[in-house]
């Protein structure tokens, strides 16, 4: 029997306004979501409609108008930005659209970087980076520099980097948005993996209808805010029944 | 984030911008070595200025005379007096007389100054030719070259161990009882040395040489006193006997106020490229601080700290004003040695005294590194609280 326990990431009446001239534009109007440990959620929605302003928020970069975000029953929001910064190291992994690359360090460092922010040893840190690059194919690059790598390596490497401090939950802002449909379903696939077998938590940013396969839940979003939920089925180690629900919100 | 770490995403970020690195390293070397070179020269001259007045011993020396007074004499109850204070080591009796030299026939007026050996081994003068007198009553003399020349001496070597007359007149106060009129003796000395300095004609004669044709009372007095910090002490007690004192301590305090205010002076003048290299560093840290926007966005949504954001922009700026102090220093350093080898050399050549203008004591060089590490802290801080203040978001979609 499962005990209960709080959501991963519970967000409750997040309402955002920007200044935009004179102008109030409110870009987030009232999102409620509640995921679970193991879930991958996939938001989708038009640009513009406010999917990355969410995933930035869940993720505390974005400080809510109103509303709260709790992960794991904490809430980030409450914290200073430097707990909630060291807060989104052990708990957060993150893979944008864009790789962002510190540009003085070569592949291994920047995939250690987050566990050099977290004060590891460079020994270690370095050892550590080589293990998750060999499990990713990618330790033959690592004293290449990250923008000499293709694009879909890239955004491996930034998987890589996310998951180095192993965190409980992958956030993806259009991780694929910039690959080509092999490179792209070849990302999703880790990504599956690592929901179905290392048990993480993912919740992606996506306008492609086409990713809705691999999502346990997914968000579709209109105009800041949540027009209906999805539900599928759970990955294999949550659920064993393995049925295929599909359900309306 | 560990320092180590911090300091090595520093010095690669450095390195990414290798020619810009070098450039404000260099303003920073220049403007530090261009203040630590003048000041080098500054504290070289009163160097050469206070060891031409005064070596060790002559700081530990008083200068006693009687100056005007008729009442006071310097004779040997006075000196035993005087040596009576614990503080005082020895005091050495002078005489000075008016003289007639004469070689060969060539007459000139000088002064004889009776001198203790043991004083001339204190004083050092130099000796261009011969040697020191041997001894308080050996008949010897030591002519200066002024006096040599008069005489119409070309080779000083000439005249070295042959005799020349000395007609000494010594006036009445330095005699004893009440003589009125100034006795006037006629000895033959033998020229051991030519000593160097002096414009004026002298001979310096073994002090008991002197006394020893009447003298009771000294024309002066040097005393020695144990150590420099005991100098105004006794000079206050000897004062209070009636005595007029004066220590070359006093000079060379003179000569050191006088340096301090042109130091300053040249202080001033490194100043105006401790400012330039000022603007320099901060012009590129900043032009590094909007280049970086995008890292910083990363940085932070990673989990960077603000206080680790700030650490690193720091290091970048001390790790190019060190450089830059370090080479600034070397730099003044060689050229300064090099300029001091250089005048060295030439005056050698030339028959001059030698002397190293340029001088750099351990403190000038850590004054110097600590300025370098100032003009990086001071140029570093704005960047750096900068880039603590950029928002993760508007960073991350900087371009």
């Amino acid at each position: 029997m499962q005990t209960k326990q709080s959501p991963t990431v519970e967000v409750k009446g997040i309402r955002k306004n920007f200044l935009v001239g004179e102008e109030q534009s409110e870009v987030l109007k009232g999102i409620d979501l509640t995921i679970d440990f193991g879930e991958f959620v996939i938001i989708f929605g038009p640009s513009g409609c406010g999917k990355s302003t969410l995933l930035n928020t869940m993720l505390g970069l974005e400080r809510p108008t109103s509303g709260s975000v709790s992960v794991r029953g904490q809430d980030i929001y409450s914290m200073s930005e430097d707990k909630r910064a060291a807060f989104r190291l052990q708990k957060f992994g993150v893979v944008y659209q864009q790789p962002n690359w510190i540009r003085s360090l070569n592949v291994i460092e920047n995939v250690a970087f987050p566990l050099n922010i977290a004060g590891m040893s460079n020994y270690k840190a370095m050892k550590k980076a080589k293990e998750i690059l060999y499990l990713f194919n990618l330790d033959r690059f690592e004293k290449y520099y990250p923008m000499e790598l293709s694009g879909g390596q890239q955004q491996k490497l930034s998987t890589c980097r996310a998951l180095i401090t192993n965190p409980w939950i992958i956030l993806a802002d259009e991780p694929t948005g910039n690959l080509d449909t092999a490179t792209a379903a070849d990302l999703m696939c880790d990504f599956k993996v690592l929901n179905e077998e290392s048990k993480r938590t993912i919740i992606m940013v996506t306008h492609n209808l086409d990713y809705e396969r691999y999502a346990t839940k997914v968000v579709y979003m209109e105009d800041g805010m949540i027009k209906r939920i999805e539900r599928k089925k759970m990955p294999s180690f949550w659920d064993k029944s393995n049925q295929e629900v599909t359900e309306v919100v | 984030m560990k320092s180590f770490f911090i300091l090595k995403l520093g010095l690669k970020n450095l390195k990414r911008y290798k020619l810009r690195t070098f450039l404000t390293a260099g303003g920073v070397a220049i403007s530090i070595g261009f203040i630590s070179f003048l000041t080098s020269l500054g504290y070289g001259l009163e160097q050469v200025s206070t060891e031409q007045i005064a070596n060790l011993d002559a700081l530990q020396m008083i200068d006693v005379s009687i100056g005007k007074s008729k009442i006071v004499n310097i004779n040997e109850d006075v000196i035993r007096k005087i040596m009576e204070f614990r503080e005082v080591e020895k005091v050495y009796p002078e005489i000075s007389v008016a003289s007639e030299l004469n070689y060969k026939g060539s007459k000139i007026d000088g002064i004889v100054y009776g001198k203790d050996t043991e004083l001339l081994a204190i004083e050092k003068p130099e000796v261009s030719f011969g040697k020191m007198i041997s001894g308080n009553n050996a008949e010897e003399v030591m002519l200066n070259a002024a006096a040599a020349k008069k005489m119409g001496i070309t080779d000083f070597r000439s005249v070295l161990n042959k005799s020349i007359g000395a007609k000494m007149i010594i006036r009445p106060e330095l005699l004893p009882g009440k003589a009125s009129a100034p006795l006037v003796e006629e000895r033959q000395v033998k020229v051991v040395g030519i000593l160097e300095e002096g414009a004026m004609p002298y001979a310096y004669i073994p002090l008991n040489y002197v006394k020893d044709l009447g003298i009771v009372n000294f024309s002066a007095a040097k005393v020695k006193v144990k150590n420099k910090e005991s100098v105004d002490k006794i000079k206050l007690l000897i004062e209070h006997m009636g005595f007029k004192v004066s220590t070359i301590k006093d000079t060379v305090d003179q000569v050191n106020q006088f340096f301090s205010v042109f130091r300053v002076v040249l202080v001033g003048f490194g100043t105006i490229g401790v400012v330039v290299a000022c603007m320099a560093m901060f012009n590129t840290l900043t032009i590094s601080l909007v280049e970086k926007t995008r890292e910083i966005g990363i940085m932070k949504s990673l989990g960077t700290s603000r206080k680790d954001i700030m650490k690193i922009f720091l290091s970048e700026a001390l790790l190019i004003g060190i450089m830059g102090g370090i080479l600034g220093i070397m730099s003044s350093f060689l050229l300064g040695e090099f300029l001091n080898t250089t005048i060295v050399a030439l005056a050698k050549s030339t028959g001059n005294t030698p002397v190293r203008i340029f001088s750099f004591p351990l403190s000038l060089v850590f004054t110097s590194l600590f300025l370098a590490f100032i003009i990086s802290l001071l140029t570093g801080a704005y960047p750096a609280k900068r880039a603590t203040k950029i928002s993760a978001l508007d960073a991350l979609r900087y371009e």
